[in-house]
């Protein structure tokens, strides 16, 4: 944790005070005050959910002190750690990189050429004051402050975040990437806020970094997505929060017409993890991808609620959510496809899959259908069960160690969703986090 | 589109829709108090702990709030709701002293018939009260024992009190709370060790009056070693306010003895059929639902099975066809709290004329529960595009050695077979009564000869009034 002296901390909480406080120390335009308040307005009249609520039934957060949080904050700037800063740095891999730290800007560089034909990425905060109009009238479009407790925090609260505006028919040869992180603060409260106007490509890789060390931290993003006619969006979403994070997030896409989402999340790290995933089909033959890796060990708490929204006719969804459990870790994966009345042909799947490592883990699974239309075909599958005796034994059979045979088949069980990543450096960084948990020595990599 | 392909004309008209006219010794008031409990105590002629018994689920049932999930419950008066009419002042073994309107009605459904020629027993209850009682003197001779839970608590205290409330207890839920407070009727069964009931054993339910709430109580004991198979059946006729059936059930299981219980309910469409169906299972025994759910306004029952010690089994078998106004929220439940355990369910569900179907599932293992197997399967049809079909399966596995699947699909007649049975000159809506027919198979299968039978012509009769 950092010097008292190196932030400026206005006030605690989310009351009317903090809320005031955090007003009075931006310079923002009317339109971005006058939507926080919308925010904090509904916030005030939202309860902190509990156990009764539905949605939080398997996520206990009565420990968590919402009036406690850090929520006005001015850090002097931190500078990053060098690994950080490697990640995003300019490579021949990458079309461009922003490092957010504790809020602020570390680093942030785009391809001049990118540039020139009207690609923005940058800053939440920049985008307001440089791309108003951009960004006012796609903000809080898509994850709106009436969507829960943490949607309406976020929506008051942000103190910044990531702006990526893809325009028309570019398509953008290497990924971009971003990471938010924590290093001196407690809390992060952003958002990201994606355009891809239609006949755009892009690659997104979004990471969320903190090491232990931070201790106790607080993490609340939003992810906002509009994806146009006939655009492509492959966002790559890499959870690596410490262990000691309460990290929630509200992220949503709309989908619209002709248009495809490749998403894959992959979430390792975080103390207690509850996230929201939504795609909303909203264009006709629009399609989604959803694929998940989430590999938990010690005491960590994951639960990730995802839907799967068909609107439109004609679109389609695919979901694999795989999950391997340690120690005593409890993995929560609740599951929606949702066929809204007229989306006929809808061809939705999700299937979760979970691997038990060790008597004390939990794996809670629940898939679910609401189908309101007739003429579709929506499938589910849901599997809970260790690691195969007779798979260990081959490998063993053939001279491995149990370990190394228990890695190759934990390994083979995540490979259909890391190959989903079309980014070999996020599939290394993956492998790297799943060894550590697994516990492989750092020679044997 | 598909509204095109196949055209499937009204839901068919209920054939047990006819009433007969109210004639009844005693009616309590309408609505639901401490006076009206201790009354049906009293009428009964009940022992105290019994009716402390009622009072104290009174109590819990005013205190519980209503459930928030599973289907909509805001049409429920309770205080528009007789909770006791009691139709005839004696019970009878043959079916000429039962009085003629209600001996009429189980005619119309063809109950005595059905007792001569397949049954080893059957029981039948008129509103509150079971009417006619009988049950095969072989079957008595080695102790079985079939009566309705009234006349148990009477001849068999001890063995009632038991068992009674302890697999579904008054607090477990709102409506089980209720149940308790003013259950009546209902089948009580007795297998001693190593007894085999060969023939099913039966009990027909059935409402008749307006308004009337229809609360049952069923326990099934089967000891060591003993096998048997209950079916009910259920009907209503139709008016146009709502009646109630909140029934309980409770089974128990002992090491190595099988129970199958069938239901094949088929209420009038405004009958709210709230029901707490349970067994629990011990060492190497097995426990069967078969639950068809054709009837009814809106359905909310989950048969569970607790599976207690190592080598148990259960297996849900659950139908559900849901029609014009008819919303079927139905499933199962299975709890491992031992090691070695399986459990199958199947279900299967049906939607049309804007009637919804839910299947709601529970797959709980707990820590210690290793080596256990579950397996889930449901597969819905949707018939035209103003109906739905939902499947919200929850499974919580605290054990690492287990082995859990659920595979679920929605979908649609699908055209190809249409085509090919039309192809082959047969109408599109008798083809499409084929392929519904064809889809419940697995599960009709499992019914004795007879109730399959009945079973095929139910849903022939919901697909279409014209076809069957």
């Amino acid at each position: 944790m950092a010097e008292a002296s190196e932030i400026r901390e206005a006030a605690r909480g989310i009351g009317p005070e903090a809320f005031q406080a955090f007003l009075a120390a931006r310079e923002e335009p009317d339109w971005l005050r006058q939507a926080r308040r919308e925010a904090w307005e509904i916030l005030r009249e939202t309860p902190k959910p509990g156990p009764t609520d539905e949605a939080w039934r398997r996520t206990d957060i009565q420990a968590l002190a919402v009036e406690e949080l850090a929520t006005v904050l001015f850090p002097d700037g931190s500078s990053p750690a060098p690994e950080m800063r490697q990640i995003v740095e300019p490579s021949e891999d990458l079309s461009g990189g922003l490092l957010l730290l504790d809020s602020g800007v570390a680093l942030h560089w785009l391809d001049e050429r990118l540039h020139r034909r009207g690609l923005i990425f940058t800053d939440l905060a920049t985008a307001a004051r440089e791309h108003p109009d951009l960004v006012a009238s796609h903000l809080g479009q898509v994850v709106r402050p009436g969507d829960g407790f943490f949607a309406a925090m976020n929506g008051a609260f942000w103190r910044n975040g990531i702006f990526l505006y893809v325009p028309r028919d570019l398509e953008v040869p290497l990924p971009l990437r971003a990471v938010i992180g924590l290093q001196e603060l407690p809390t992060d409260i952003s958002r990201i806020l994606i355009v891809v106007e239609p006949g755009a490509q892009v690659t997104f890789i979004d990471e969320r970094l903190a090491d232990d060390a931070v201790g106790a931290a607080f993490h609340n993003g939003v992810v906002e997505i509009h994806l146009k006619e006939n655009a492509r969006l492959t966002y790559i979403a890499l959870q690596n929060w410490g262990r000691y994070m309460w990290n929630f997030t509200h992220e949503r896409a709309f989908v619209d017409r002709d248009s495809t989402l490749d998403w894959v999340v992959v979430g390792m790290g975080g103390g207690v993890t509850k996230t929201f995933l939504e795609v909303a089909l909203i264009g006709r033959g629009s399609t989604a991808y959803m694929s998940g890796v989430f590999f938990l060990d010690g005491q960590q708490h994951a639960d990730y609620d995802t839907e799967q929204d068909h609107i439109a006719p004609y679109t389609k969804s695919d979901l694999l959510y795989k999950v391997a459990l340690k120690d005593r870790a409890r993995s929560v994966w609740q599951g929606m496809i949702r066929a809204h009345p007229g989306a006929q042909k809808t061809d939705a799947y999700q299937a979760n899959r979970n691997l038990i490592l060790s008597p004390h883990a939990r794996a809670d699974s629940i898939p679910g259908l609401e189908i309101m239309a007739n003429d579709l075909r929506c499938t589910h599958g849901a599997t809970v069960g260790q690691i195969n005796e007779e798979e260990l034994f081959y490998l063993m059979s053939r001279g491995l160690s149990r370990t190394v045979a228990t890695r190759l088949i934990v390994e083979g069980f995540f490979a259909p969703v890391l190959d989903r990543i079309p980014v070999a450096d996020v599939r290394r960084q993956a492998d790297h986090i799943i060894h550590r948990k697994l516990g492989v020595p750092p020679e044997e990599e | 589109m598909a509204a095109e392909t196949f055209d499937l004309s009204e839901l068919g008209t209920y054939k047990y829709g006819f009433a007969m006219p109210e004639r009844y010794v005693y009616k309590a008031r309408k609505g639901l108090s401490r006076e009206i409990v201790e009354e049906i105590s009293w009428l009964k002629g009940e022992p105290d702990w019994m009716r402390e018994f009622r009072l104290r689920a009174l109590e819990i049932f005013l205190a519980k709030p209503m459930p928030t999930w599973g289907a909509d419950l805001s049409g429920i008066n309770f205080d528009d709701i007789y909770y006791y009419i009691k139709p005839t002042d004696k019970k009878s073994r043959s079916w000429d002293e039962v009085p003629e309107e209600i001996r009429r009605t189980f005619e119309l459904l063809g109950i005595p018939e059905a007792e001569r020629k397949f049954l080893a027993g059957v029981g039948a209850q008129y509103e509150s009260e079971v009417v006619y009682h009988n049950l095969q003197e072989h079957l008595r001779k080695l102790g079985v024992i079939f009566v309705d839970t009234d006349t148990a608590v009477r001849e068999y205290p001890d063995l009632v009190r038991e068992y009674f409330g302890t697999v579904v207890p008054p607090d477990d839920n709102k409506f089980a709370a209720l149940n308790s407070a003013v259950w009546s009727g209902g089948s009580f069964i007795y297998v001693p060790p190593g007894v085999h009931v060969d023939l099913p054993l039966q009990a027909y339910f059935r409402i008749n009056a307006q308004n009337v709430g229809q609360f049952e109580r069923t326990l099934i004991i089967a000891e060591e070693g003993s096998f048997v198979h209950y079916v009910e059946g259920c009907t209503a006729p139709i008016y146009t306010t709502d009646s109630l059936h909140s029934a309980v059930v409770e089974i128990i299981v002992k090491p190595g003895a099988r129970v199958r219980y069938t239901t094949i309910q088929n209420w009038s469409t405004n009958v709210y059929n709230l029901v707490t169906k349970r067994a629990v299972v011990y060492r190497d025994a097995v426990m069967e639902w078969v639950d068809c759910n054709l009837g009814s306004k809106v359905t909310m029952k989950y048969p569970s099975v607790y599976l207690m010690e190592p080598g148990a089994r259960g297996e849900i078998l659950s139908i559900a066809f849901a029609g014009r106004g008819q919303h079927q929220d139905a499933g199962g439940k299975a709890i491992h709290a031992a090691p070695h355990t399986r459990s199958r369910i199947i279900s299967k569900s049906i939607s049309k004329d804007g009637g919804r179907t839910s299947y709601r599932g529970l797959v709980r293992v707990y820590p210690g529960a290793e080596g256990s197997t579950v397996s889930v399967n449901c597969d819905a049809l949707i018939l035209d595009e103003i109906s739905r079909s939902d499947t919200y399966p929850y499974m919580e596995i605290e054990e690492d050695n287990v082995t859990i699947g659920h595979e679920a699909t929605v979908s649609k007649i699908s055209d190809e077979q249409l085509f090919y049975l039309m192809s082959r000159g047969i109408p599109q809506e008798e083809a499409a009564a084929m392929i519904v027919t064809g889809f419940v198979e697995p599960l009709v299968k499992e019914l004795p000869m007879e109730y399959a039978v009945e079973m095929n012509r139910l849903i022939r009769l919901q697909m279409s009034g014209s076809v069957g």
